[in-house]
């Protein structure tokens, strides 16, 4: 059976430990029959100047472009239901070169749900909004990330084990 | 005006990725976009316009066909970048910008807020002010976002965007031996 290759997303590349975090995640992906891509650790390219940054962003560009399967993390980032905006990106990037998809998250509850703060229902527009009137999407991620990809509540290897289902099926089809 | 990919020189629709519809004062700010676009000889198009969508079943998913028939349909992309829900853009927002790269089609961003990140007032880890509280390090560079966002051009605000695209535009359409738009 081919070897599926997965690109992974979000903001681990940014921990000070993203190397070794990185190898662990690669057995852990053949483990599951799956080739982890070498996304970069990006603490080492922190103080590169721009022109730099542009090629190393044309490789990723190229490495979804060659992957089969994105895996996001789409745990909220510095911000209440939002996630790491790159992350957002790549999942509209491998969305355009037509790859399978996947955001996994600790609470998959919606939006509105995982919101702590107060908020009120808009009858109008038939959703939640915060105090300020902003709203709140319908599901645990943005409309276009939800329908996008597909949003696992989990971890890592809760997307792996769903992604090798779905490959296996893929593959034999 | 802008030469398309059949060699037809044209206007180009723009496809305004926005957060504004979850705002109450989107209405005035996306006629106020549409405007801008007209000066610069493109045509705006918000993802709200058009047929809305019926209400029923599978509500959400239609929703999401009807914005990316929408993508389908424009030239290009200029997006709403700035800080949303915290220190992050709309991850809708950021998604469409990247089916545009994807695509290989003209895409432009704009953010107002303050660059490099570091300046932002995102909560720092206590020993090591180059991380945040959570352990992620906040990138220390001559830009906005993080790496993959220097695949686009970011404006300081709409209309900066529109000049960007604008400069591109005019620079192929003048090495085919186009004259320029004239910016009214």
């Amino acid at each position: 059976m081919k070897k599926g290759k997965i690109y992974l997303s979000g903001p681990d590349r940014l921990r000070k430990d993203a190397k070794e975090q990185f190898e662990k995640k690669k057995e852990l992906c053949e483990s599951y029959g799956f080739e982890l891509l070498e996304y970069p650790c990006d603490i080492y390219i922190n103080k590169d100047t721009y022109d730099n940054n542009v090629a190393l962003a044309k490789k990723r560009l190229k490495m979804i472009e060659d992957c089969d399967i994105l895996i996001g993390d789409v745990n909220d980032f510095r911000a209440y239901v939002e996630p790491f905006g790159e992350t957002a990106l790549e999942f509209g990037i491998a969305y355009g070169f037509g790859k399978k998809i996947y955001g996994y998250m600790k609470d998959a509850r919606n939006c509105a749900q995982r919101y702590s703060g107060e908020k009120t229902f808009d009858e109008e527009n038939k959703r939640w909004t915060d105090k300020d009137g902003i709203g709140f999407e319908p599901g645990p991620v943005n409309l276009m990330l939800e329908y996008g990809g597909k949003i696992i509540e989990g971890d890592l290897e809760d997307a792996l084990k769903l992604a090798g289902k779905e490959w296996e099926f893929y593959v034999h089809r | 005006m802008f030469i398309d990919k059949n060699g037809v020189v044209r206007k180009p629709v723009v496809y305004l990725a926005d957060f504004e519809m979850f705002l109450p004062t989107c209405e005035e700010t996306v006629a106020c976009w549409k405007k801008t676009c007209e000066k610069y000889g493109f045509i705006g198009l918000f993802p709200g316009d058009g047929d809305p969508v019926e209400p029923g079943e599978d509500f959400w998913k239609r929703v999401f066909l009807h914005d990316y028939n929408h993508m389908k349909n424009c030239d290009m992309c200029i997006a709403q970048l700035d800080d949303w829900r915290g220190h992050e853009c709309d991850s809708g927002t950021a998604f469409e910008l990247g089916w545009y790269i994807a695509k290989g089609m003209p895409a432009y961003g704009f953010y107002g807020g303050k660059s490099p990140l570091k300046e932002r007032n995102i909560e720092k880890d206590e020993h090591d002010p180059s991380f945040d509280k959570n352990g992620y390090m906040i990138e220390d560079k001559e830009y906005p976002f993080e790496n993959m966002f220097t695949l686009v051009k970011i404006g300081k605000d709409f209309e900066e965007a529109c000049r960007l695209a604008r400069a591109d535009f005019d620079a192929i359409l003048v090495k085919n031996g186009y004259e320029p738009y004239a910016v009214e």
